[in-house]
């Protein structure tokens, strides 16, 4: 097998600009195209039915169900399933249990046999609650997130890894717009699981990144992070594989909520993958590069590594001597820094 | 830490773990579908089940007295030499030697149904024990409904006349869920799970297919309480009227029985009418014992009820129930007592008569009703109280599965599940050969952690809940991936397998911890501020990630100890390091 390689940082320009675009089209997707709000979000009545009645279709249903004021009807999974999903949406003081009975009884009038698989009603309260909740949820996520990674790596890495997760939200969500999956309490589940997929990632890659730095101090920053980058490139892709594997029969075999969360995953694995590998690191390269913030000295306490205990051993640790600390020369202009012992 | 230690480490908490796992083991491996059924029966089928065993075995017994007992009847053997311990003949083998155990002079097989009943009764609670104890499914997979329901503060602050305090609201929805727990009780639900959710939330989940207009009833409270002035001369001679009319009798018993409309008996005046007096027997069914005639209007109405409590009175020591009244309800309550005393007040609800007692003073705000036993005065003292909350609820939102799309979830989640896990355990095995196989070891010790922490938490596993196991086993896959990528790199630096494999899980340990307590957090956020659905989710993936730091970082690594020598079989490129 011969060792593939990315040159992260050299090819920035490309990567920087692929997140970019996928970033400006998910973008105007979100401005021009919107959400399909799930039932969690709207105040209403949501009844899944599976009709069993031979040749009937989705007009039919529709015209079974057409003195409902503001019904909606759209066809679940594939069309021989006969699984349809009715929606109406409630008005003032409109009983949900009127409204539900009236749709089981008008069902009732057009076909001979079918079943009720799924009835649920939101109130205007729960849904406000869900947007307020589930907002909160992320931002309390991500400001712990991004402290503890300022805790245990520096503050560079934590807005690197914040940066990179944001792009991953806003992709996702892009990602559901396109297509035409609801927002609902398990679409949010699938973001918030590609917070925390992604930003795994992400650490496991800062953490090698990091390594490098320390282990390689007379070489130019690039290579010293393309190394950190390559260097977990196996475990990055045989993480995603079995994580992907693990989802895939999901995406396949289960419907409604499940697959569209499965989908969701599917894409936010791939998407969170390429952040962590491509944005993350460039971003912080970015960021040590403009001098806007320092990510070279770093802690050593969880150096185990062999170079580093022998280098303990013979006495002569870098990091102990002031004197020779590691430095950065950022005087250059635009040339790389170079990391001197 | 020694390797016996660690060893014996390992074992405890695999030991833990199949204890937790065994009743979810046995309850869907070894219990029949009939049993499974059984258990979540309402009271009334309970009942009926238990009743109607009892009939059955007693006619098989007498129509076979020679023969052997059959298998499906075999724990009446059981039954019948307890019931001759230390007297008469313990050799008991046939469907006779059963009757003989359980003859007495005075009764034809009364005592045998009754040991049956209570037997079936108590196998039937036996497996409702097993069934909490087992990992359950959630409604979204088994099907059932489930309520939000919104509380509204300001009906509180209506009754005490005040803005309550917080504790006040408080006290007041606990006392509300209360309330809805007798309630449903009440109706028969199947397996009511209520719980309070967030600060002024109440979660209602009803396992099988409720019946809407049944919840309605109970969450509005439709039962109305009131008392009502009983007429006994009319009463007695209502009686006297049926015993030389007993079709007539019938056919009124069968209407009080059934709630349904019937003529009231000529006899009775307009402003009067025949109600049923309802007992509540030892399945917490209503039982109808007798009747009697009541006047149609109201002298007082439930909503004027503030508490209701058993207590003794001071000089007799009976049973009493304390009933503390609303200002405005006590001044009516004693204009009206007053001229009433020594007649029958009747506490009726929904139209049944709970109780008759009799008027002994002038009462106002604090009413004492006597005359019953002490569980009677309970069950009333429980009756005043639920029937009205405290503090009035809305319907925030409600979700009804059906049982045929919770099936369906099932098969699919357990297919997804297992093919998942299959391609995952092949990978690693494909990939790092031998050592994916300890890799894989670990994977299902995670499984096993996980299914036996949340059946032994009495959590319920749901759709989204099955969605974070399978996330979980990616996860747990991606810990000893870090492991073993590390132990690689080592190996190829020319480091003995031993000391590679020691450096690698060191290499390793923070960059694991990192990962997972940063997805600890993300969960930990959801745990507490998601919705429900999304709640499961994240616990269900805490769990997952806190087994899957144990199974990598300490059941990997101990087995990797073990089996590790001076050689080490991590890829099928390179059989030995170096």
């Amino acid at each position: 097998m011969k060792k593939i390689a990315f040159n992260v940082v050299g090819r920035r320009a490309v990567y920087l600009g692929i997140a970019c675009a996928l970033l400006l089209a998910a973008v105007a997707l979100l401005v021009f195209r919107g959400f399909n709000l799930g039932i969690d979000f709207e105040s209403g009545v949501s009844v899944s039915v599976r009709i069993d009645d031979r040749g009937a279709n989705i007009s039919d249903v529709r015209g079974a169900l057409s003195s409902v004021e503001g019904v909606r009807v759209q066809n679940v999974g594939s069309s021989d399933d006969g699984r349809y999903q009715i929606r109406v949406k409630l008005s003032g003081d409109q009983d949900q249990r009127a409204v539900e009975n009236l749709i089981n009884n008008l069902l009732g009038r057009s076909f001979d046999s079918y079943t009720i698989l799924e009835t649920s009603f939101i109130g205007a309260k729960f849904s406000s609650s869900l947007i307020t909740g589930s907002v909160k949820a992320v931002a309390i996520a991500l400001g712990l997130i991004l402290v503890y990674v300022w805790i245990r790596f520096k503050v560079a890495y934590a807005i690197s890894a914040i940066l990179a997760l944001m792009h991953d939200v806003l992709l996702m969500l892009g990602f559901i717009s396109l297509t035409g999956f609801e927002i609902s309490s398990t679409t949010i589940a699938a973001i918030l699981t590609i917070i925390g997929y992604s930003l795994n990632n992400t650490i496991v890659i800062f953490d090698r990144v990091r390594e490098s730095i320390k282990d390689n101090h007379n070489q130019e920053l690039p290579a010293v992070m393309d190394y950190g980058v390559n260097s977990s490139l196996s475990r990055t892709t045989f993480s995603s594989i079995t994580t992907l594997l693990a989802v895939i029969p999901l995406a396949i075999l289960a419907n409604g909520d499940v697959r569209s969360f499965a989908i969701c995953m599917l894409f936010g694995v791939v998407v969170g993958t390429y952040s962590s590998n491509f944005l993350a690191t460039n971003v912080l390269y970015l960021l040590g590069k403009t001098g806007a913030l320092d990510i070279l000295k770093v802690e050593e306490e969880e150096d185990l590594s062999d170079a580093a205990m022998a280098r303990r051993m013979l006495g002569d640790e870098p990091k102990k001597s002031p004197a020779g600390r590691t430095k950065t020369d950022r005087k250059k202009g635009g040339n790389d820094p170079k990391i001197l012992v | 830490m020694k390797k016996t230690e660690r060893i014996l480490i390992a074992v405890i908490v695999t030991a833990v773990c199949v204890w937790f796992l065994f009743p979810t083991i046995r309850w869907y491996g070894f219990v029949s579908a009939e049993d499974k059924a059984l258990s979540t029966g309402t009271n009334l089928q309970v009942k009926e089940y238990s009743q109607g065993q009892a009939e059955d075995v007693l006619k098989y017994l007498e129509q076979n007295r020679t023969s052997e007992v059959p298998k499906e009847y075999s724990f009446v053997l059981k039954l019948a030499k307890e019931q001759v311990k230390g007297k008469g003949n313990t050799d008991i083998k046939t469907c006779g030697d059963v009757l003989d155990a359980f003859s007495t002079s005075s009764d034809d097989g009364e005592a045998l149904k009754y040991a049956v009943e209570q037997y079936c009764r108590q196998y039937i609670q036996d497996l409702k024990d097993l069934s909490s104890k087992a990992l359950q499914l959630g409604l979204d997979l088994k099907g059932g409904m489930s309520i939000l329901l919104d509380v509204d503060p300001s009906s509180l602050a209506a009754r005490l006349g005040r803005e309550p305090s917080e504790s006040e609201i408080s006290a007041a929805i606990d006392e509300d869920i209360e309330i809805l727990k007798n309630r449903i009780d009440q109706f028969g639900m199947a397996e009511p799970e209520i719980r309070r959710q967030g600060d002024s939330q109440i979660l209602i989940e009803l396992a099988g297919t409720p019946d809407p207009g049944r919840v309605d009833a109970f969450l509005k409270g439709k039962g109305s309480l009131a008392f009502h002035l009983a007429d006994t001369l009319t009463t007695q001679r209502v009686a006297a009227y049926f015993e030389a009319n007993p079709a007539e009798f019938e056919t009124v018993m069968d209407a009080l029985e059934n709630d349904l409309p019937f003529t009231q008996p000529s006899l009775i005046p307009s402003d009067r009418m025949l109600a049923g007096v309802f007992y509540t027997d030892e399945y917490g069914l209503e039982q109808l014992s007798s009747m009697v005639v009541i006047y149609r209007n109201a002298a007082l109405d439930g909503g004027y009820l503030l508490s209701a409590q058993t207590s003794r009175d001071g000089t007799s020591n009976q049973p009493t129930v304390a009933v503390k009244l609303s200002d405005e309800g006590g001044s009516i309550f004693y204009d009206f007592t007053k001229n009433h005393i020594g007649q029958p007040l009747a506490i009726v609800m929904d139209g049944h008569v709970k109780s008759v007692a009799t008027i002994r003073d002038a009462l106002s705000t604090n009413v004492q009703i006597s005359g019953f036993t002490e569980k009677e005065a309970e069950n009333l003292a429980i009756l005043l109280k639920t029937a009205s909350l405290p503090i009035s609820v809305t319907i925030s939102s409600q979700q009804t599965v059906g049982a045929s799309l919770g099936e369906d979830s099932v098969r699919i989640g357990l297919k997804a599940i297992i093919y998942g896990f299959v391609l995952v355990v092949l990978f690693m095995v494909v990939f790092y050969s031998w050592s994916g196989l300890i890799a894989d070891i670990a994977l299902i010790m995670n499984l096993v952690i996980m299914v036996a922490t949340l059946g032994g938490f009495g959590s319920t596993l749901t759709l989204t809940g099955i969605a974070g196991l399978i996330l979980s086993v990616g996860m747990a896959v991606d810990a000893n991936v870090i492991i073993f990528e590390r132990i690689k790199d080592e190996l190829k630096e020319g480091t003995a397998p031993k000391k590679a494999v020691s450096t690698g899980f060191s290499k390793a340990l923070w960059t694991i911890l990192d990962s997972n307590i940063t997805t600890i957090i993300a969960a930990g956020v959801l745990m507490v501020f998601g919705s429900s659905a999304v709640r499961g989710f994240a616990t269900t993936l805490a769990i997952g990630i806190i087994s899957s730091l144990f199974t990598s970082l300490f059941l990997s690594h101990l087995l990797m100890d073990l089996t590790v020598g001076d050689r080490i079989s991590i890829s099928w490129r390179r059989r030995t390091g170096v």
